[in-house]
């Protein structure tokens, strides 16, 4: 049984995009409106009274009552539903059964998808293989942005929000611990001003709470209690204290910080800056013009939370810097940093763990994330031109030895291109989740690198930071 | 009870039911081919060129200076041009191919820019890094205030080749098409409160293949003196043939009441009338196909 979704009766008033069910039929369930969600043609909304104090369960479906809804939300003789995944452009029957023995049956025609909603196509589903949550949450990016959630096997849409898009990026979405609540980021497309926002709000796109993130980019974290940590751009005047490279002194260069957001008052504090710990240097992206302010020093990209590292036992943030093939762990309660790691050819100090010999190493890296064995997992994409290529690849963290050896790859050879963004997300059975971000595919595998759920974006489209969702009514 | 559901409108309109939902059996017919050669440029930088796109792709007059409102250069990495004319003909063109865009937005009215010029969400590129050859590339514009792309043309990058500008030009692409109007079912309407047009029961678009619903964005509604056959000789002018024309944005709709639609200079549809011909589209504005997925003729019953 789904749990109870419950959405102000204020939400609930009926739109006239779609068409109004026959209300005339039962006399019973008083002022009875059902319609498509003005916001979301797939969510069914109900409200009707009825004389006498009641509570109900709703039966539907396309052509016959096969679904069942028993999350009513009764108020005496007040109800209300809203049903979560009904099909768009359809012509749905319903009956609303009371517990008095009242019954009030109906037709109603949902609404269609807008017309922005980017269309994907499931490659690969195979049920017996693929991981027990059977949505996937995310952004779509590319065409006309939106946030969304489907079902994994069918490619139906079950959620969807539409975004204003250029000059605004939206590429992070998640739902707030414990609720059903999203939580998005909001920053300039071009990084030329502060207009940095995280924002939370219900499925019906009421807003409950917004959070000023000034000069935020890429990504957002939830931590502990609630806090939420975002990537700061750092942007400052190389001085000689800063770097090694005196041809660097006196350049704007951006780095990237760690702030975080009280929720119950809203106010910012740093936790932790790139300018305490790493030397200036002239990465690889030092001069692509990302930022309008100055050279693109770190690119800090992938921001995740531990409550439990395999380091220390205790909370950290991992935070990657794609600019310089670094990722550097950080305390979360001191911004101390307790571990850093660095790609072969990365800019990381004498102090970095870097791959072994005979392991792949990383560059570019994206989403970097401890698995439950204490492993590392990333995106990671080496090459230039045509021999250019983004795959994923975890590693055993020798923290005496000083060495990251290759435990699993997946990807290599294939020749696949995420030339901006990219995940990798270990599963509960052992399954990975990776997105090649820019390249517009979706795909879970096995530990073997069996494909056991593909999805990828018509052309002009691609993904944002996307997770797999048990629930939807929990957020979980 | 399904027709009486329908016919409840939240305007109230519903009591002379005039308009069946629109059916597979009432649509047209079409077929098109997109066929280009692959320009020949060398690695690295390298000028686009798009002073000569005049007329458009589809033969429509266009200023390149003022209505070519952005460009786009897509990297397909494992693709050649004759495989992405496949694709796009098939309407089948896959994200997972695409190994680098960049675009350009033609703020000052130019009508030619260096690839270098071009950027990725603000990054820009290296030319010497991202121009290299193996992949077919596809350039296309795209003007703000008209539906579907502009130009469309596509290169290869040869290491021996000492060229170095692309030209986006009317004839770098072509649209060859067959269009019949005539064997469908005719759309049947008359003198009614209420001309509700939905679109729920469509499976098929002109094209035979499937229709995909949730990409109709555009409802378009109008009259010509011209009969059938006049009309296909000139289709997709269909907009500026129009002596009479109604558009909606029906993006996110199931369907739409005709009576409420406005024409450009405000004038409301007054309903249908037995001469000249009318004619009902269904659009996807953000398509590479500029044909509409959905278009039914009119015959006013009496």
């Amino acid at each position: 049984m789904r749990t109870a979704w419950i959405i102000p009766l204020a939400a609930l008033a009926a739109g006239c995009n779609g068409k109004d069910s026959d209300t005339g039929v039962n006399e019973y369930c008083e002022g009875l409106t059902v319609a498509s969600s003005a916001n979301v043609a797939t969510i069914l909304e109900f409200s009707w009274t009825t004389p006498d104090a009641d509570t109900a369960t709703i039966s539907w479906g396309k052509g016959d009552l096969a679904n069942s809804f028993e999350d009513v939300v009764s108020d005496g003789t007040s109800h209300s539903a809203a049903i979560l995944g009904v099909p768009s452009i359809s012509s749905l029957t319903y009956e609303i059964v009371h517990a008095s023995g009242e019954v009030c049956p109906g037709e109603v025609t949902t609404n269609n998808l807008p017309a922005t909603v980017p269309s994907m196509e499931i490659g690969v589903y195979d049920a017996a293989q693929v991981s027990d949550k059977p949505y996937l949450a995310g952004v779509a990016l590319g065409g006309q942005p939106a946030f969304f959630v489907i079902e994994r096997e069918s490619g139906d849409y079950l959620w969807y929000r539409e975004l204003e898009g250029s000059p605004k990026l939206n590429p992070v979405m998640t739902f707030a611990n414990g609720s059903n609540d999203i939580l998005y980021n909001e920053f300039s497309e071009d990084r030329d001003n502060d207009i940095g926002a995280i924002y939370r709000e219900s499925l019906t796109g009421e807003s409950v709470e917004a959070y000023d993130t000034d000069w935020a980019h890429h990504t957002f974290e939830q931590g502990p209690d609630g806090v939420l940590a975002y990537v700061y751009a750092d942007i400052r005047e190389v001085t000689a204290e800063d770097t090694d490279d005196a041809d660097l002194v006196g350049f704007t260069a951006v780095g990237d910080a760690i702030w975080l957001v009280d929720p119950a008052t809203g106010a910012i504090s740093e936790l932790f800056s790139t300018w305490d710990y790493l030397p200036v240097q002239e990465g690889d992206l030092w001069d692509d013009g990302f930022y309008p302010q100055g050279n693109n020093w770190t690119h800090g990209n992938a921001l995740n939370y531990y409550e439990v590292s395999p380091t220390t036992g205790g909370p950290t943030y991992l935070f990657s810097f794609g600019g310089l093939d670094v990722i550097l762990e950080i305390d979360a309660s001191s911004g101390e940093v307790v571990a850093e790691f660095s790609g072969d050819g990365g800019y990381g100090t004498d102090a970095a763990i870097r791959p072994a010999a005979g392991s792949t190493s990383f560059s570019f890296q994206h989403d970097t994330t401890w698995t439950d064995d204490g492993n590392l997992l990333m995106s990671s994409s080496l090459g230039v031109g045509p021999s250019y290529e983004t795959y994923q690849i975890e590693y055993s963290v020798d923290y005496g030895g000083g060495a990251l050896t290759e435990v699993w790859s997946n990807g290599v050879g294939e020749k696949f291109q995420a030339f901006a963004l990219g995940q990798a997300r270990r599963q509960d059975n052992g399954n990975t989740l990776i997105s090649w971000g820019s390249g517009g595919l979706i795909r879970e595998v096995t530990a073997d690198n069996e494909v056991v759920w593909e999805l990828g974006a018509t052309a002009g489209n691609f993904f944002g930071h996307v997770e797999l969702l048990g629930d939807i009514y929990t957020g979980e | 009870m399904i027709l009486l559901a329908f016919a409840l409108g939240c305007d109230g309109k519903g009591d002379d039911y005039a308009l069946e939902p629109l059916t597979d059996a009432q649509n047209y017919a079409f077929s098109s081919t997109i066929t280009a050669d692959a320009q020949v440029v060398g690695p690295g930088e390298m000028t686009v060129d798009w002073s000569g796109l005049s007329p458009d792709l589809l033969g429509r007059d266009i200023d390149p200076a003022t209505q070519v409102d952005h460009l786009q250069v897509v990297r397909y990495g494992s693709k050649t041009v004759p495989e992405l004319l496949d694709a796009i003909n098939a309407d089948a063109l896959l994200q997972s191919w695409v190994t680098g865009y960049v675009t350009y937005d033609n703020d000052n009215d130019a009508t030619a820019a260096s690839i270098s010029d071009f950027d990725f969400l603000g990054a820009i590129i290296d030319p010497d890094a991202e121009i290299y050859s193996g992949p077919g590339y596809l350039l296309n514009a795209a003007d703000d205030d008209v539906v579907g792309y502009r130009g469309l043309g596509f290169f290869v990058v040869d290491d021996a080749s000492d060229n170095h500008t692309i030209y986006l030009a009317s004839d770098s692409a072509s649209l060859d098409y067959t269009v019949d109007l005539e064997s469908a079912e005719r759309v049947q309407v008359g003198e009614a409160d209420s001309h509700y047009a939905t679109w729920i029961n469509l499976t098929t678009a002109g094209t035979g293949s499937e229709i995909k619903l949730s990409e109709l964005d555009q409802l378009m509604l109008a009259w010509y003196e011209e009969d059938l056959s006049e009309l296909e000789g000139d289709f997709l002018n269909l907009e500026g043939m129009a002596d009479e024309m109604y558009q909606q944005d029906i993006s996110g709709l199931a369907g739409f009441e005709l009576l409420d639609m406005v024409s450009s200079d405000g004038q409301s549809f007054a309903g249908f009338t037995g001469d000249g011909t009318w004619v009902l589209a269904l659009r996807c504005t953000t398509c590479i196909n500029p044909a509409p997925p959905f278009l039914g003729v009119m015959e006013y019953v009496e």
